[in-house]
């Protein structure tokens, strides 16, 4: 042994740093860019964020944020991207873990849910997104391969625009990333003209007048927040098969303060608690894979307004349809 | 169309943090675990924030970033060791935590505190190594480093790394040769 391996053999089996340290770390030098001057163009939203077909259920969420106000409250500094790097910590982790996941075979992915109601109007649905960007639909898996028969290709743009913004934050992460996702549930990708979101402001104020009602302005930092998550969620479930894309909406995830994650066994639940009247919303996925296994939402301490069970698959397409 | 096969380098995302600042927690993410590692095995529990203040330095930097060189992995670990360099030195007078500004070590001799992180055994054996071949040496065997990558982590010429390694080399060669038998 020469001098050098013996050197090399006496470097300490030190331990990789640990979840909550990378987190801290992570936040920490998040913050620290924010208080280096990063002021990024105000820029104004409508407040009811589009909701994509296959995350209906988050259309609860979506509405309440709406119902709220419909007014941003107005431009002012991005606040940190991350102020608890606690409870960022598990998805932080999970996200730098599925970087390094090998590609998946296949090309497409099979999402069979079924949604559970409070209301008891319980629903099923089964989803085909293939990686060229089609989608197809059916509530039966029958149903599915009928509609992809007759070429009823459902896609829309926005499903590629989520999961691009997805793969944008697999691989630069950053401000840029989340703005391509709230941009991405805009219809057509794009978001309101200045005017446009005059006219909104000012249709609900007379509406507001008209009805006695009192308008209570959501922040812009609120409605990003609320877009990000349901862009976000679509392409968890859009891109499920894909670990660069769940990699992405981890770490998308990880920029959004009210949001909170939490390993227990062998899942995380990532609970998203920036609605009103304490509506929350949890998702449930695999600790290992990020592949998205439930989703809850309801008021804390209540019990559910709705629960979907997915059950995710990585196909061929050509198997699937004949 | 999705096309996911572009990746990235460092200095894209250094480029891309001079008007994005949160992109470069691209950097950090992917070199983090290696910066911590080494952080940690040459200053112990000290090492953890110090590989953290390693990438706050880095960023605050980044404008001088030489956007030629993709991978910016030299350029942090050479950060790192001006910051344990600094904090070895503070720690032992007992002056304040390190604030990142260069300064010179080459004729810094073992310390205390260097020595205590390193354990008994490493520091006999490096302790009548200068300290700027003392960087050099645990940048090439502990960090994987090339002498080039050295050079551009050190700011100095490829040459001198070179000689600097070569007399570290001989100083650990006749230390092992008098204590192991």
């Amino acid at each position: 042994m020469n001098e050098l391996e013996w050197l090399a053999a006496r470097r300490p089996d030190t331990e990789p740093p640990d979840e909550l340290a990378t987190a801290r770390a992570r936040a920490a030098l998040l913050e620290h860019t924010v208080a280096a001057g990063y002021r990024p163009a105000p820029r104004r939203r409508r407040a009811r964020p589009r909701v994509a077909l296959m995350a209906a259920a988050a259309a609860l969420a979506a509405a309440l944020v709406a119902a709220v106000g419909a007014l941003p409250s107005g431009p002012g500094p991005r606040p940190p991207l991350a102020t608890a790097p606690q409870a960022q910590a598990a998805i932080v982790t999970l996200s730098q873990h599925l970087r390094h996941a090998p590609a998946p075979p296949g090309d497409a992915t099979l999402v069979h849910r079924s949604h559970h109601l409070r209301t008891g109007h319980d629903f099923a649905g089964v989803d085909l997104y293939l990686d060229d960007g089609r989608y197809f639909y059916g509530a039966t898996d029958a149903e599915l391969r009928a509609d992809a028969a007759s070429g009823k290709d459902m896609s829309e743009g926005d499903l590629e625009r989520e999961i691009a913004a997805a793969l944008k934050a697999d691989r630069d992460g950053g401000q840029a990333a989340r703005t391509q996702m709230i941009d991405a549930t805009y219809a057509g990708g794009k978001p309101p003209t200045g005017a446009a979101v005059a006219r909104s402001r000012q249709v609900a104020q007379e509406k507001a007048r008209a009805t006695g009602t009192e308008l209570n302005p959501v922040s812009r930092k609120a409605m990003d927040d609320n877009r990000l998550w349901i862009g976000a969620m679509d392409a968890l479930i859009a891109g499920a098969g894909r670990a660069d894309v769940r990699a992405g909406v981890m770490n998308l995830l990880s920029t959004v303060a009210t949001v909170h994650s939490e390993r227990a066994g062998a899942v995380i639940s990532i609970t998203n608690t920036g609605f009103s009247d304490d509506y929350r919303e949890t998702l449930i996925v695999d600790a290992g894979s990020g592949v998205i296994e439930k989703m809850v939402g309801g008021t804390a301490g209540e019990a559910p307004d709705v629960t979907v069970d997915y059950d995710v698959a990585r196909v061929i397409a050509a198997d699937v349809l004949h | 169309m999705i096309d996911d096969t572009l990746t990235s380098t460092d200095a894209a995302l250094i480029a891309a943090s001079l008007s994005d600042p949160a992109a470069f927690a691209g950097v950090f993410d992917r070199h983090w675990p290696a910066i911590h590692r080494f952080c940690v095995n040459r200053a112990g529990s000290a090492g953890e924030d110090l590989a953290a203040e390693t990438f706050r330095v880095a960023f605050d930097r980044r404008r001088r970033y030489d956007p030629r060189q993709a991978d910016s992995r030299p350029w942090l670990f050479g950060i790192a060791t001006n910051l344990l360099r600094h904090w070895f030195r503070a720690a032992a007078r007992g002056a304040p935590p390190p604030d990142g500004h260069e300064g010179d070590f080459a004729d810094d001799a073992l310390g205390r505190v260097e020595a205590q992180a390193l354990g008994r055994e490493l520091a006999a054996a490096l302790a009548a190594v200068p300290g700027a071949d003392r960087d050099a040496l645990l940048l090439h065997v502990w960090a994987d480093l090339t002498y080039a990558e050295i050079a551009q982590a050190t700011g100095a010429p490829v040459g001198t790394v070179r000689s600097r390694i070569h007399r570290a080399r001989t100083r650990l060669r006749e230390h092992l040769e008098r204590t192991q038998p």
